[in-house]
């Protein structure tokens, strides 16, 4: 009894270590961060883009499509993108605009008599176009294709054919006309 | 005496040299004690798991309403598709992708925005759809509405997000390029 007196400070110790170790075994089994979710929220910009275009489509014609004189008899003419007669129109509308090209010739693909005579001359329309004033630099554009505006807005369109010229009976001395209906629509 | 004297000072050494193996004794009980406590203790499972940050990853790819005829009134811009309904030109729905610790589960808000032209401001009304199919655009179905939407990350840790929404270009609208920011965040749901 009196060593075990004698030894108080000793089994304070031996408590302490003990308790120590206790509480660090339970550190070890104690999540003290484990699990936990981060904090800090994940930003992202996203951006969103509109371009507002002019809502009309002018068309200026700049010159009509001419066969010029033809003969009874002479069969197939041509007006070429490289023809002087060639008929052109001017278009105005948004800038870098993609636009829907549709053309129809009236009546039936054909030139008539203007006086109203019979005859009449079977015309396969050639349709070019150029985002610069140059008809020698233009493309073919078939129908229901879909052109794109030039940086200013313009585009020009040239107008050519292959006419069909009969003979004397098919068709008389006179004027032939017909109409050439272009409709132009943003995509 | 000098025997006794020594008699009588061994007695004592010999006293504490008892008490100190009984010290060591009780110590080695003690430690050996906690010891067996502490291995017991380590015993318990302990598990840890470590969570990926959340970010936004991959090609984030911008809301685009393409070309739209000033006065046209409402636009809208399918997030399961690439088109407008009365727009033109080209249109393409946004897309991000979150990412973070697969099957998670995170939280989405986004704010709203107007698109400017620097002058001018366009009403936008974002509509955004998601899913955890990769690739899967037109089958992104999981309405977002705005703030704090709960979704699940898949199995690589990513949620797929498509932004569309509706455009008003009232009459008179100047022409011109107008552009805004929707600014999207993702957390942990929990954090």
């Amino acid at each position: 009894m009196q060593a075990l007196a004698g030894n108080k400070v000793t089994w304070r110790e031996l408590c302490a270590a003990a308790a120590s170790l206790l509480v660090a075994a339970a550190m070890g089994v104690v999540p003290p961060a484990f699990g936990q979710l981060p904090d800090v929220p994940a930003v992202a910009k996203l951006a969103v883009h509109a371009d507002i275009i002019s809502s009309t489509l002018d068309m200026t014609i700049i010159q009509p499509l001419q066969f010029g004189d033809v003969h009874p008899g002479m069969g197939r003419v041509e007006v070429q993108k490289g023809s002087p007669t060639i008929g052109e129109i001017e278009v105005e509308g948004a800038a870098n605009a993609p636009v829907i090209v549709d053309y129809t010739l009236s009546p039936n693909g054909r030139l008539e008599h203007v006086s109203g005579r019979q005859g009449s001359m079977a015309l396969d329309m050639l349709l070019f176009g150029n985002t610069s004033d140059q008809p020698g630099a233009s493309s073919m554009v078939s129908n229901g294709s879909v052109i794109t505006l030039a940086e200013d807005g313009r585009y020009y369109f040239y107008i050519g054919g292959l006419l069909q010229v009969g003979t004397l009976e098919q068709n008389p001395p006179g004027n032939y006309r017909g109409m050439m209906t272009m409709i132009l629509s943003y995509q | 005496m000098r025997s006794f004297r020594s008699t009588t000072t061994l007695y004592p050494s010999t006293h504490y040299h008892f008490n100190t193996i009984m010290k060591k004794v009780l110590a080695l009980c003690c430690l050996a004690f906690v010891f067996v406590a502490t291995s017991q203790a380590q015993t318990i499972t302990a598990e840890a798991e470590v969570i990926e940050a959340l970010t936004w990853d991959g090609a984030v790819q911008a809301v685009n309403f393409g070309q739209i005829a000033t006065g046209t009134g409402d636009v809208y811009l399918d997030p399961n598709g690439n088109s407008t309904d009365n727009g033109t030109g080209t249109a393409q729905a946004g897309f991000l992708t979150a990412t973070g610790s697969a099957g998670n589960a995170i939280t989405l808000s986004w704010s709203n925005t107007v698109l400017s032209d620097g002058t001018n401001d366009l009403a936008y009304t974002p509509e955004v759809l998601g899913t955890d199919e990769a690739n899967d655009q037109a089958g992104a179905a999981d309405a977002i509405p705005g703030a704090g939407t709960g979704v699940t990350l898949n199995d690589d840790g990513n949620y797929y997000i498509w932004v569309g929404g509706t455009l008003s270009v009232p009459s008179g609208t100047p022409v011109g390029n107008y552009a805004g920011t929707v600014t999207f965040t993702s957390a942990y749901v929990g954090s």
